[in-house]
Formats: structure tokens, sequence, C-alpha cells
């Protein structure tokens, strides 16, 4: 369920050199965006900011522990603050496209000493109560939808191709709740650095952007992106720091006995 | 009045000519005439509306809803049933309520103001290529943000306000097809739309949902054999229009799937509040449209039987006609609109405003029967009448205007509205009707048959009151005996709006309103809000248990059907992490004890747990399983929650006692650090009652006494305004105790109606001006001079009462019960009055009229003095 590259939120992105791009299709360019090498594992620190229409925000601060398994990969996330969420651990297996196989996640809930398997037939929920869905943090998939170019734009100075996405089945708009997405892709690294997201009928809903993006050990990482809903227009934002790649995460962080104990410092690799 | 007699026979074509200019000019305006479909008459900021407004800026699911209910009379699991649930799911959520021709609209108004404001064209223009799409939602949005620097009439305003929501009409949906279902299977939860496709077998979802508390009596009910899907609608509460075009689609949607599947049996039915206040404007106006003409067309049937001439037809005709242009023509021009109310004012304005013009034209074939040339007979009438009518007219515009000093905008625009429909039928029949017949050429003698009808008449009311008179004493006596009775009666009457009770038992809605009512949750939703003062205010155990005893109490209430609330929530979740053991369908206690294996010694280990963590973390958990349905009972920052219930009722009584209970309850068990508003339709519905009704007492106690104090300045005599305004008081008791004796509820109709009886005093002033007349010009002892009056003006009275009463019957054939009322109070108002100017004027004036005996000078009524030979 979690994405190793969180390539739908644009974090973690490394920089792909491409030439003759202009002959590359929607699914060639989304492919590239899915399939950019990116590290064997990676270690941030993020906050989640939950922002409330009047101004106010709460903010969420957790572990974000990944690490890839052949084509498949897992990630841990382990929230550390504030108190009514300190201890509550998520854990997913994100299968290789290919395997055609769903997910599997877990979280533990502290209070009540139990982990608990989480169907990923249905992935439209909030995460962590933000605006930002359990889908919105998949690695991408091509194969889920039909897409097409629609032209090319600059957003924020930088020259993007923008892309429509239809759902292929009505399986992937049970599970994600998006009947079609428009991407911008910057041309540059193959971030994803735009998504606006529409519902039944074809009403923008949902919209994301890269806010700040960073070379990080040569790594193109979107270290600040917002997901704003545009109906009741609350936002929240995911800011990355500390952010490490191939630091070697101990295999232990991604067993499920980890969301009891909870993640240690000496479970931890040095980072740096 | 000299002056005035010349001028109307001096320049009688220009007057005609002023008064056609000034209707032409008038009835041009009624193009512009705007419409306020607002059923609710109060404004977004009155607290019974603010309410819910507020709330639907916190919360989803607030948002009125059509509810389609699909009745199967076996069980509606088997898969035709449920491939209709997911299809019309599907379609209703794609539904778009715009039209051609509010594209054609639009484009107007692109044209009309896109010089002004060129952004405003742009953005309008870029709505219309391509034709509406739920799409344009955002720009129709932006377009009116931009729409507000322009000047717009309120017609356009509202049409730029609606178009974003007739495009993008469904705020949410629930049912089967849409709302969350939380189970635990094989170890894993799942939080998912049970009804997601058209494969999953039929027994698998019943199993799937059974006993689920979120679903049950809401998304299907107990027995199984009914499931409702619910639209929850984005249109703006005051968009009736908008609300007719969703019942419409709605049903549309329902007809086209049956086309296309002609194995699907089910019933279906349509209600919910919108779909009330859609049928409502729909039967109103269609009544109006067909009921109208109708009436007019049997008052104008009475007036040639009546006056068997012409001009006794025409001349009342044209003068309420043209008043009603002249007054709707007058709203266009101050841009007030037509609304629930003022939409009346056509059927109040014919009963009104043609009396003056019959009590003239009968003065004058009176005094054209006595051998006058018609400008010798309108000079006499107008002398004769001039004063009356004048004073008649002041008093009922008193009357209006006071009565109608509510806070309800739409009622107090009635009220003036009324005034002016009043003034202008004043100045035109004074106008009219003597320019008019002074360009009459002069015509042999009428034969005394055609006035033998109304002197039949004369002379059995002279026979009737005449033995009244004569047992004066014994008749006061059973009058008073009578009024007590009816007083008493009064003060029983019952305030009520009794909702979908008022249409026809055969009506469609009201068939789908009483099936939903009685089969599956109930058809008036209402919200308890609970806020706390900080985020995370309503995440703990003590607040959920207070919503848990709030929803528990809702439910012991007689009409509540159904309730949901984050502690339904919490339980099922409670539930489902339990593995769905039912001991854990239950809230958490404040602390429990938690068992588990220590992960690092492998050893059982228990611990006692604060339940507020535990009521946290099953709503983080609810969240993050993939739940996306929470805002309906839970803001995102968990500082407010709401408590939805659902009544089976549409009666305003049934909605106060709910009301009244539920305030009783929260004064005793709420908890200290929670703020609590109660909000919904049973607020809205008894708000708008009493905002009516708190008014009727002190407006009538109002509008009386300026009517006694206007009487009596004009009569010179307070004993003699007071005695004029008697026969209204006992018009208003009699009125009152009738219709409680008929068991008909005062609400927001009925209550309009009784606005216009206090102003009709017409018929006591012309009654007591012919009295007083015939008392200062003869030695007829007051006896005589009343039998006289009542001979002379008590034809008038009877037929000006028979006239409008028998018109105003005709509305009795609707099918709504409000425009029925409407029709069989008016006359009953009229007749009551009628009967109490003659009757109780007659019984009184010894008493009140013995020392009234003026000199034979007075010079209004000297030119005027009519001689009781005259006429016998």
């Amino acid at each position: 369920m979690f994405s190793r590259k969180l390539v739908g939120i644009g974090v973690l992105l490394i920089i792909s050199s491409v030439a003759h791009t202009a002959e590359l299709t929607a699914d060639d360019i989304l492919s590239k965006v899915r399939n950019r090498a990116d590290g064997a594992d990676n270690y941030a620190k993020a906050s989640l900011v939950l922002k409330e229409k009047n101004g106010s925000a709460r903010t969420r601060n957790l572990l974000f522990l990944q690490k890839d398994y052949g084509k498949d990969d897992k990630l841990t996330l382990s929230f550390t603050e504030p108190a009514d969420v300190k201890g509550v651990v998520l854990q997913s297996i994100n299968y290789d496209e290919a395997a055609a196989r769903e997910d599997d996640q877990w979280m533990y809930l502290p209070a009540f000493r139990q982990v608990r398997r989480i169907a990923a037939t249905d992935k439209r929920g909030s995460f962590m109560g933000s605006q930002f869905s359990y889908i919105d943090l998949d690695k991408l998939r091509i194969t889920d939808y039909q897409q097409k170019i629609l032209g090319e734009e600059t957003i924020n100075e930088r020259a993007s191709y923008l892309i429509e996405r239809i759902p292929a089945s009505l399986e992937v708009i049970n599970r994600t709740g998006y009947h079609k997405i428009h991407v911008w892709v910057d041309k540059e690294s193959f971030v994803v650095i735009k998504q606006v997201y529409f519902d039944a009928k074809g009403i923008p809903f949902k919209e994301f952007q890269a806010k700040k993006m960073e070379i990080i050990q040569n790594i193109w990482t979107v270290t600040h992106s917002e997901m704003r809903d545009l109906v009741n227009n609350r936002a929240s934002d995911l800011i990355f720091s500390d952010v490490s790649y191939d630091v070697g995460l101990d295999d232990v962080l991604f067993q499920q006995n980890i969301m009891k104990t909870g993640v240690k410092s000496g479970n931890l690799p040095k980072i740096r | 009045m000299e002056t005035y007699l010349k001028f109307v026979d001096r320049w009688a074509k220009a007057i005609l000519l002023i008064l056609f200019s000034i209707t032409v000019f008038f009835a041009a305006q009624l193009g512009n005439l705007t419409n306020d479909s607002n059923p609710y008459l109060l404004p977004e900021t009155h607290p019974a509306r603010k309410s819910i407004l507020d709330m639907q800026q916190e919360f989803s699911g607030t948002f009125d809803a059509a509810m389609i209910v699909i009745h199967n009379e076996q069980d509606i699991f088997n898969r035709i049933t449920l491939d209709a649930v997911y299809e019309l799911t599907q379609s209703s959520r794609k539904l778009m309520l715009a039209t051609q021709g509010d594209a054609d609209y639009l484009s107007a108004l692109a044209g009309k103001y896109g010089e002004a404001n060129p952004e405003f064209k742009k953005l309008a223009t870029d709505i219309l290529k391509d034709g509406f799409a739920q799409s344009d939602f955002f720009a129709a949005d932006q377009l009116m943000a931009l729409s507000k620097t322009l000047p717009l009439s309120h017609a356009e305003k509202a049409f730029v306000n609606y178009l974003p929501r007739r495009l993008n009409p469904i705020k949410e949906m629930a049912g089967l097809a849409a709302s969350d279902n939380i189970i635990t299977q094989d170890g894993t939860l799942k939080i998912f739309k049970s009804l997601h496709n058209k494969i999953v077998p039929a027994e698998q979802i019943k199993q799937e949902v059974m006993g689920n508390e979120l679903m049950l009596n809401s998304v299907y009910s107990a027995d199984n054999k009914s499931t409702m899907i619910t639209v929850e609608l984005f249109v703006k509460q005051d968009d009736a229009d908008g609300q007719v075009r969703a019942y419409e689609a709605i049903k549309h949607l329902v007809d086209d799937y049956r086309a296309r599947h002609p194995e699907f049996k089910d019933d279906v039915y349509i209600a919910g509040v919108p779909i009330f206040i859609a049928e409502q404007k729909k039967l109103t106006d269609n009544d109006l449209a067909t009921l109208l003409p109708m009436v007019l067309l049997i008052v104008g049937g009475i007036l040639v039987v009546f006056f068997r001439r012409p001009m006794g037809f025409v001349l009342p005709m044209l003068n309420v006609v043209m008043c009603t242009i002249w007054t709707l023509g007058m709203m266009s021009l101050f841009r007030v609109p037509m609304d629930l109310v003022t939409s009346a004012l056509p059927v109040f304005l014919i009963t009104i405003c043609g009396a003056d013009a019959i009590h003239m034209m009968n003065e004058y074939y009176t005094q054209h029967n006595s051998g006058l040339t018609p400008k010798e007979a309108v000079k006499k009438s107008l002398r004769a009448m001039f004063s009356p009518i004048v004073l008649t007219t002041v008093t009922t515009v008193a009357g209006f205007v006071f009565s109608t000093s509510t806070n309800i905008s739409s009622i107090q625009s009635f009220g003036i509205f009324m005034a002016v429909g009043l003034f202008s039928a004043q100045i035109i029949s004074l106008l009219l009707i003597p320019a008019w017949l002074n360009l009459t050429k002069a015509k042999s003698k009428i034969g005394s048959s055609k006035a033998s009808g109304r002197e039949r008449l004369g002379s059995a009311l002279e026979a009737f009151f005449g033995s009244l008179i004569k047992h004066r004493k014994a008749s006061l006596l059973t009058f008073t005996l009578f009024m007590l009775g009816l007083g008493f009666m009064a003060t029983k009457i019952v305030v009520e709006d009794a909702g979908s009770d008022y249409f026809s038992a055969t009506n469609e809605f009201r068939k789908s309103d009483e099936f939903v009512n009685s089969h599956i949750a109930g058809t008036s939703p209402g919200w308890v809000e609970i806020a706390g003062s900080e985020p995370n205010a309503i995440l703990n155990t003590d607040t959920v248990a207070f919503i848990d005893k709030l929803d528990k109490f809702l439910l012991t209430q007689e009409n509540v059907t159904y309730t949901y609330s984050i502690a339904t929530y919490i339980k099922r979740m409670n539930l489902a992490l339990h593995d769905m053991n039912p001991e854990f369908n239950r809230l958490p206690n404040r602390t429990e004890t938690v068992t588990s294996i220590d992960p690092e010694t492998n050893q059982e280990i228990s611990e006692t747990i604060h339940g507020d963590d535990l009521v946290s973390q099953l709503v983080l958990l609810y969240e993050n399983g993939g739940g996306s349905d929470l805002n309906n009972v839970l803001t995102r920052d968990f500082s407010k929650a709401a408590v939805l219930f659902t009544m089976n009722t549409t009666r305003a009584t049934e909605y106060q006692t709910l009301l009244n209970n539920l305030d009783a309850w929260l004064a005793q068990n709420k908890p200290a650090n929670v703020n609590v508003q109660v909000a919904g339709t049973p607020v809205i519905w008894t708000g708008v009652l009493h905002e009516i009704i708190k008014g009727q007492f002190t407006s009538f106690v109002l509008a009386f006494s300026s009517i006694c104090v206007v009487l009596m300045l004009w009569m010179r005599s307070p004993k003699l305004g007071l005695l004029t305004a008697l026969p209204l008081a006992a018009t208003m008791v009699s009125y009152y105790g009738i219709m409680a004796i008929l068991g008909i509820e005062l609400n927001i109709g009925t209550a309009l109606i009784s606005f216009i009886v206090v102003g009709i005093v017409d018929y006591s002033v012309h009654y007591l001006h012919r009295v007083k007349d015939h008392l200062a010009t003869t030695n007829a002892s007051i006896d005589e001079s009343l039998l006289y009056a009542i001979r002379h003006s008590g034809s008038s009275i009877v037929f000006n009462v028979a006239l409008f009463s028998l018109g105003f019957l005709t509305l009795l054939l609707s099918q709504f019960k409000p425009i029925a009322y409407l029709g069989g109070l008016v006359a009953l108002a009229l007749t009551i009055s009628g009967f109490m100017s003659i009757f109780l004027i007659s019984m009184l004036a010894p008493w009140f009229m013995r020392k009234e005996k003026p000199p034979l000078s007075n010079p209004t009524f000297e030119a005027g003095n009519v001689n009781a030979g005259e006429y016998s």
C-alpha cells in the first residue's frame, strides 16, 4: 500500500536524464516515473500537517522507512507525536504490478495492543485524518488506467507533460474513488509535480502539488507536498526532513513485531 | 366634492386615456416581475435556518435529501433489486439540473453585463461553450463571485446563485451502494461499499449488512423488504424550482430504468423534504393557474346575472384587473419578487378590491333606475358613496399594514402590496367608473323588472332583520351566547402545519411519504450538534457516552425512527476490531483492561487502558481503514459532532413535541463542557409557524386599534367608530371559532387569510353610513333608518359577499388543502363579516346612535340626500 517512493505524492524521486522525449507516449512517461532507480531503501522523518480553514493546524510526526524486496517493497510508518497517535504504526507490502496481487496492510493500535490487517480493496480512506488518501501514497500503477498526453504546460517554471488518466476498470474506481486524473510530470526529473482528481461527475475535487523539490544523494526528492480538497478547501501538507537513501535498513523494521515494540533508535542504522 | 365631480365629467376621456396608459405601462413591467421560490419564508439569517446552514459548513450529510425507496414484497436482497439500487445510485450521483432555459438566461446575462464586466462575460461564455456540464460547477461558482459587483435584479441574482448547484446538484449519496459498511472477515478489517458492483452475490451482501446499526432502518428496513437510496441535494434550499427539477429528474431516472429493465417490478417511492417542497410548488402553481381564471369567470358570471348590464360586468372586472396589473407592475418596478405568500396577491386583490366598484355600480344603477340620466346618476352616486368608499379603503389599508407587520419579509410585502392594490383600486374606481359612465349616452328609463331582484332581496333582508330588531334583546342575548361559545372554541384552535397531510390521499407524493414513514427511516431529518471548545473535544468516553445516550433518548421519542452519530461508528468499529464479537458492540468504558502478549517476553499481560485512547484509535482505524463517511457526524478536527435523527411525520405539532422533550432532556443531561444546537426540518418548520403565529394576537390588537381610531376620527364620534369596528372583532372571534369547530388548523395559510379579515370593514361602513345619512335627512326613528339601510345597502352587501364567496368557493376544487382552505375561508370570512355588520349595527345602534342625529347642514351628504320615498 505505501509505495517505497511515494511516487503518488512525488516523494523521493531521482533525476532521470531523458533524450528524445518528444516521441514518448503517456504510458512511456508514466513508466519512467514508476521505474526510476531510487536506492535500495530510504529513511526520512516526516510531518503531516492538517490545516483547517480557520488557519489552525495540527501536526503529526512520523518515521518513514522503506525497503525494496526484489520487485516488491515494504514500508513502515511509525508515528511519534502527538500523544493521541504516538505508537501507531502502519505497515504495508506493495507487490510488483505485474503480479496483480492485492497489497497487504496492517495497522497497530497501541491502546488496544492489537495489530489489525486492513483490506486494501478500498483505499479512499483518509491517511491519518489528512486530505491524502491511502491511494495517493501508492506507487503509481500504469495498467490501472488508460492514459493519453493532453499537452505540455509549465508548472512553477518547470516544463511538464500533462497526462489524462481514465480508470481501466470499475475495480480501480472502487479502490481509488477517482474517475479521472490529470497528472503533470516534470520533463526533466520525471517527478509528478501536480495532480488533479475528478469525481464521477467530472468535477475536480482534489489537487496535489509538489511545493518543494530538492536533490538528495542525486535523487530528485519532493520534500514538501500539499493535498487540497477543492470542495471544502481544507489542505494537508506532507513535509520530509533528514531524507537518506541506501542506509541499509534492517529487515526487522519491516516485520510485524516491530509494530508492537515500536521503532527504537537501536533498530536504526546510524544515518549519514 | 363638486370640483371632483366636475373634473370626472369634464375630463372623462382624458381620465380614461391616462388610466389605460398607466395600465399599459404597468403591464409592460410584468415581464420583469421576479420570482423568489424560497419555500421557507424565513431569511437565511433567521436562527431556525441559520442553524442548519452553519452545520452544512461543518458536516457532510446535512443537506436536504430526496429518498428513493425500493420495495420488494419478498426480499430486497435479490440481484434484480440490487442491480436497480446500484444503477440508480450511480445515475443519481450524476444528475444535472441546469436546462437549456438556464443556458439562454446565462447567455442573456453575459450580453447584458458583458460591457460592465468583461471577465463575467468571458467566464459565462466559457461555461456555455459545449453546453452545460457538471464540471462547470467551479466556473459557475466564480461567476457568482464576479456578479457581486454587478447591478443584478433579484431574479438575476437568484439565478447566478442557484446555477452552480443546479450544475452540481448532488452533495452526497447514501445507501447500499454508497454507504460504508464495516466488518471483520478472517481477521481482516473491511470498510467498503457493500454493493460495489453487480457481481457480488445478493446473499453475501445481505450477510455483510445484517445487524449493522449504521444501516438498519435507514439503508434497509428491518423486514428486508425495503431499501433506501438517499440523494442529498446540494440545490439551494431557496431554489424551489431546482427542487422541482430534481424531483422530475429522479422520477425520470426510475422510469428510464424500468423501461430498460422490464424484469424490475419492485415498487419505487420518492419522498423527502425537497420532494415535499417540489410537489407543493407544483400543485400551488398549477392550482393558481387553473383555478384563478375559473374564479374570475364565476365572479364575472355572477356580475352579469346580478347587474344584467354590460357595464355592471365590465367596470368592476376592469377595476380588479387594472388594480392587479398596477400592483404587480409596482412590485416589478420595486424589484419585489413573487414568492410563496405574495403569489396569492392576485386572488386577494380580486376579492377585496372589487368591493368599491360593486358598491358604486349598485348605487349608480339604483339612481339610474329612479329615472336620472347617467351623468346625474353618477353625481348622485358619488356624493353618496365617496366618503364611505374612501373610509373603507383607509381602514382596510391600515388593517393590512399593521396586521402584517411580522418579521417575515414576504408577509410584510404581502401587506404592503395589498395596501398598494387597495389604494390603486380606490383611485381607479373613483376615476374609471364615473368617467366611463359620464361618457355613456342617456337611455330610456330602465324597467323596474331589472331592479326587482335587488329590491326583492332588499325586502327579504328588511323582513328578516326587522324581526330581529323587533326582538332586539332576545336576539342580542342569543348572539352573546353564540359568541361566547365561538370565543371559547377560538381558544381551542390548533396551531398546526400538517405537511404531507395537506395533499390529497391519492397524491403520489403523499403515498410515497406515508410509505417511507411507515416502512423505513422517516422523511423529516433533524440534527443535534454537540460542540466542544477545542480540537479533539469530542473524542473522549464521557462525550461519546453522552452522544450515545442522546441517540437512545431520541429513539424513545414517538416519531423518531432512526439515529446516527459518532457513537454508532465507534460501537461498530469496536465490534469489528474484536472480530464481530457481539459483547463489544458497545462504547469503550472510561477504563478497560486489555490483554496482550508481550512481544519481547511472549508473556500474557493485562493492562488498564484509558477509554479516551480507545475512542481516538477506533476513529483513527476507521479513517485509515478506508472509511469516508465520518464527516457526516464528526468535524475534521474532532471538535464537533452531529447526531442525525429522522422523524416519520411532517406535522408541526409532532415536531414541536419532540423539540420540547429534547430541550427538557438536554437541560438535565448536557455536560457543561459542550454546547448543543438543534437544527433541521423540525426546527425550520416550527420556526416558520412560530414567526407567523406569535405576532397574530398583537398585530390584530394593533390593527384593530388603528382601525378604531381611523373610524372614530372619520366619524367624528368615538361611539360610532367603535360601533363600526365591533363587527370586525366579532368576525375575528367567529372566524377562529368556526375554524376550531371545523377542525381547520391555524397555519401559515389560514393565518394569512385572517389578516384580511382584520381589514374588512367595508360592510359596516357602508351600512352605517346609510343609516346615519337617513337619520340625518329624515325624521325617521333609528329602527326605521336601520330598516331603510338594510333594504338598500343590505342587498349590496349580500351581493358583494355572495359574489366573491361563490367565486372563491371554486378553490375548494383544489387537490392541495391550503388552496382549498383559501377558497373556503375567504368565503367564510366575507360571509361572517357581512352578517356581523348588518346584525351588530342593527342590534346596537339604539345605544350608540341615540344622540348622533346631526343637524341637516352636513355639506358632504346634503347633496346626496336620499329620500326614502324615492325608493319605495
